[in-house]
């Protein structure tokens, strides 16, 4: 999705004009980076202890390896935690990375960020190849109905990522949903379920059938499962080992009447970190890690 | 026009910098020293430290910064608190958190002291009395008051003194083994707390202390374990205002300032304003703090350089990096007290009547002005049409 930068330099010196192209490629590389990846939330740790303090970083990258994106107030639409039945807004600092912070609560903690929509152009290969790759067949299919497969991609596109903080023990909390447009919720709480992740995935509130999910494992890129969802937008994941996952969906819909954008992409992920069951004395063995 | 009209947007965003720098001024106007509201100076303190020495630990807080002037100090009614939590869990892992703070607590709420100091000094700063709750061998504690060398690295306060309080406890009070020691000092005048001081200058920073006409919370008034909370509340209020500021050209220009002394930084919202003290690494500032640390230089490495900006204000090349005069090897360890000699009066004064003085010419200019040409040009009507 990223954006191909192209600037017309006749009449400009040759070493002004590398500066343009240097300052352009530059420009194009943080923008493309802001919008061509997969995004996700990182908190400071997944299984905080009550009572201390949390960081959560927002982070943009392909196959789970991600760089930061500095908080920036005038692009969220939400940013919030829900835990002990109550939902906060997380702060932090204009600019800053961790993007937020809280005060972690007695149990389970839900986070969300939903991003405000940013307006995406791309020329038509690029634009079918990533419809694509997140398995929006149906868009392409549109598309081709209505005559516009050459005509360049015009999206706005905004980030619904959550990310679990696991309490003391299973909580109902960690399956509730939380509003966003669209959203990936887990079935029972997926910090206590090491070998498989049930979820469904809701637009606006209700199931969406046939959605591509992916799954990825932090530090294995080896590691990429992918499913659809059913009709009751249900699917399930055999997680072959335990660690920080990532799910992650995009719905793509028609964008409203009055947008100059043709289509409206919600990228919807979810973290969280699996580990394995207790041991015989009642301690949670480490989540496997590879060598970094 | 648009550029004077700029200037003059910038001049009046610049007076109203002042106008908050003014308005926490008593944060500002001492270095080490913080209490935003200061009922006395005797109740202002300004220097805590905290290391091993021999088979046990000294403790040094001060009081009543800039002091030449001799007895009697007004002491009534102060009692000075000195809490050691013992129980928090704290970490070392994290660079960043020991580079600043000595350590990482993990459970900020829930620091809570186990030992309580609590001392009272007589009008010529000698102890009145002590009260030490949680410690083991009480009889084995030291504890002195008196009038010191002011111990802070830091030319504007050299050839001052303080009313220091050394207390020397040995390690047969602490809990066996312990290792690990949260610290935090406060003063209370008839009850009410005034001040605190946790890790060297950290909430005397003007960024800490709530801006007037805001609800901001006063984290100097708060214990450690509200600290935190009461720090993020400080964020989101200065957020909104680093929104309004990055909002308009006009305002812009102002960014630098407006960071540089008043947003809160990432750092500042994890952990509260204690002093960390570890046996498991070498002592010297922020792992405890010796009397011979250059905290101006250190606390500015981990990115608070305030007071090395304040330090370089006379030109005086190079900066002192040790103490005016040597510190003592054994107990008190602080150096003999300068001679006193009267304090002079304050360079400052009172904005207030020049505030008055100005509304009260505003309301002639607006009102009485207006009134008396009017009353003057219908006079002056009513005479002609009668005439």
């Amino acid at each position: 999705m990223g954006v191909a930068a192209r600037a017309g330099c006749d009449g400009v010196s040759r070493s002004a004009r590398a500066a343009a192209v240097l300052a352009l490629a530059a420009l194009a590389g943080i923008a493309g980076a802001a919008r061509a990846h997969d995004f996700w939330l990182e908190p400071s740790t997944f299984r905080p202890p009550p009572g201390s303090t949390a960081a959560v970083r927002l982070r943009v990258g392909e196959q789970f390896l991600g760089d930061p994106v500095l908080r920036s107030d005038a692009a969220i639409e939400r940013f919030v935690v829900r835990q002990d039945g109550r939902e906060t807004k997380v702060g932090g600092i204009e600019g800053g990375d961790p993007a937020g912070w809280f005060i972690v609560g007695g149990g389970a903690a839900v986070i969300a960020y939903a991003s405000k929509p940013t307006f995406v152009e791309l020329p038509a290969p690029r634009f079918e190849a990533y419809l694509r790759r997140y398995g929006l067949e149906a868009t392409i299919a549109a598309r081709a109905r209505n005559g516009e497969r050459n005509e360049p991609g015009r999206e706005i596109f905004s980030r619904q990522a959550k990310a679990i903080l696991a309490g003391a023990r299973p909580s109902p909390g960690a399956s509730r949903p939380l509003g966003l447009r669209y959203e990936i919720v887990p079935v029972g709480d997926p910090s206590f379920t090491p070998t498989a992740f049930h979820g469904r995935v809701l637009y606006e509130g209700e199931p969406v059938a046939g959605a591509l999910v992916t799954a990825l494992l932090r530090g294995d890129p080896r590691i990429r499962l992918t499913t659809r969802s059913d009709a009751a937008g249900a699917f399930a994941f055999a997680l072959p080992r335990t660690g920080v996952w990532l799910v992650e969906s995009v719905r793509m819909v028609k964008a409203s009447f009055f947008s100059r954008a043709d289509w409206e992409s919600l990228w919807a992920s979810l973290t969280f970190e699996t580990v394995a069951p207790p041991s015989a004395s009642g301690k949670h063995a480490p989540a496997q890690r590879p060598p970094e | 026009m648009q550029s004077s009209l700029r200037r003059l947007a910038i001049r009046c965003l610049a007076a109203s910098f002042v106008l908050a720098a003014v308005a926490v001024a008593p944060a500002l106007a001492s270095d080490h020293a913080d209490p935003v509201m200061l009922v006395t100076k005797e109740t202002n303190l300004t220097d805590l430290f905290f290391f091993p020495q021999g088979d046990g630990y000294v403790l040094i807080f001060d009081v009543r910064r800039a002091l030449t002037d001799p007895p009697p100090y007004n002491t009534a009614g102060d009692t000075f608190h000195v809490y050691f939590d013992l129980h928090s869990r704290i970490t070392y892992t994290n660079a960043a958190d020991q580079a600043r703070y000595g350590g990482t607590i993990v459970q900020p709420s829930g620091v809570s002291p186990d030992v309580t100091i609590s001392v009272q000094l007589n009008p010529d700063g000698s102890l009145l009395n002590s009260e030490l709750t949680g410690l083991a061998n009480q009889q084995n504690v030291r504890v002195w008051s008196g009038v010191r060398d002011d111990p802070f690295i830091f030319p504007p306060f050299f050839k001052k003194n303080v009313l220091a309080t050394v207390i020397s406890i040995p390690a047969s009070s602490c809990p066996p083994g312990q290792q690990d020691f949260i610290l935090w000092a406060t003063v209370e005048r008839n009850g009410q707390q005034i001040d605190h001081v946790g890790r060297s200058i950290r909430t005397q920073l003007p960024r800490y202390s709530p801006l007037p006409l805001t609800d901001e919370p006063n984290v100097n008034l708060l214990p450690p374990n509200q600290q935190v909370p009461a720090i993020m509340e400080l964020n989101d209020s200065r957020n909104r205002i680093t929104t309004f500021i990055n909002k308009y050209t006009q305002t812009a220009p102002a960014i630098p300032v407006w960071q540089t002394t008043f947003q809160i930084k990432p750092f500042d919202l994890t952990i509260p304003d204690v002093m960390i003290f570890t046996t498991r690494f070498p002592v010297g500032y922020p792992n405890g703090r010796l009397l011979t640390d250059d905290v101006v230089l250190k606390t500015c490495l981990a990115g608070d350089c305030l007071l090395v900006d304040l330090s370089t204000m006379s030109g005086a090349w190079p900066r002192a990096t040790t103490n005016d005069k040597p510190f003592l090897p054994d107990f008190p360890y602080l150096a003999d007290p300068w001679p006193s000699s009267p304090e002079p009066p304050p360079g400052t004064k009172s904005i207030i009547p020049l505030v008055i003085g100005l509304v009260l010419l505003l309301f002639l200019i607006f009102t009485v002005i207006p009134f008396w040409i009017g009353y003057k040009w219908g006079w002056r009507r009513g005479r002609a049409a009668t005439a």
